[in-house]
């Protein structure tokens, strides 16, 4: 009885979690909500790994396109554009 | 202010598509900010503020006016697609497990290719918050959209962008 009783509940923990996958790597949860998807993770083998694959991939996206810079012709005409306007042209 | 040059230079090449036009668009920028920076408030966010100028330059003259209608039915779309696909490679052949397997393989290349194959109202939504980090409060000003329409967006685009990233992977092994 027990058993039966706790799978749906198990089942509607990990989706509640997923249903805050977005906000939760967004940091828009409230302190509270937040707290409680942890909790889960931290009992949930299956959405941690899932969540922390997650958050490694924003991680990697955003670590690896940093690499695109500016071309150097950009930054000289942005310095040129505020060189005309500090001399009040 | 030139220390955001790059991440605007980013942004605008992300929402362009084109290295010409984000050129353009920064310089538009920078130009923008020059002329009304006796409009900036010290002590607010000037990042915000260059960025909000950007995205709004790019609104009014980059974006295209019509839009082709959307084909892909966004509501199949698996949760954790990359991951279920990366989990199933790495018991298969006990291989890289997934963490792994994206930090080495994913390249810029692929994402920025992913990037580029977003429809426009993801890819907005895409590169503010997960390129620049910016709140959805923020977002839904830049781009003058409701907030739940930002959150719908960014978990559309995201998840876009992981079968992008998976068919990039698959198309281009390393």
């Amino acid at each position: 009885m027990n058993e039966t009783s706790q799978a749906p509940v198990e089942f509607n923990q990990c989706q509640q979690a997923v249903q805050r996958l977005n906000e939760y790597l967004s940091r828009e949860l409230t302190s509270d909500e937040t707290e409680l998807v942890q909790e889960h993770l931290q009992q949930c083998k299956g959405c941690f790994d899932k969540f922390h694959f997650e958050e490694t991939l924003l991680k990697t996206l955003r670590a690896k396109i940093t690499s695109v810079t500016a071309p150097t012709g950009l930054r000289d005409s942005v310095l040129r554009l505020l060189g005309r306007h500090t001399s009040g042209q | 202010m030139l220390p955001h040059i790059d991440a605007l230079y980013r942004t605008a090449l992300g929402m362009t598509r084109n290295p010409q036009d984000a050129d353009d668009l920064v310089q538009d920028t920078y130009l923008r900010a020059f002329q009304y920076f006796h409009q900036f408030e010290g002590g607010t966010n000037a990042r915000a503020w260059l960025f909000r100028i950007l995205t709004n330059l790019f609104i009014n003259n980059y974006r295209k006016r019509t839009r082709e209608p959307e084909r892909v039915s966004y509501d199949e779309m698996e949760d954790f697609f990359l991951y279920n696909r990366l989990a199933d490679a790495h018991s298969s052949d006990g291989g890289l497990t997934p963490e792994t397997a994206i930090m080495q393989k994913v390249e810029v290349e692929a994402i920025q290719d992913a990037i580029d194959k977003l429809p426009d109202e993801y890819r907005e939504a895409v590169i503010l918050s997960d390129m620049n980090e910016f709140s959805y409060q923020d977002i839904s000003e830049m781009l003058a959209i409701p907030i739940g329409t930002v959150r719908s967006r960014l978990s559309r685009g995201r998840k876009l962008i992981q079968k992008s990233l998976w068919a990039f992977t698959q198309d281009n092994p390393r």
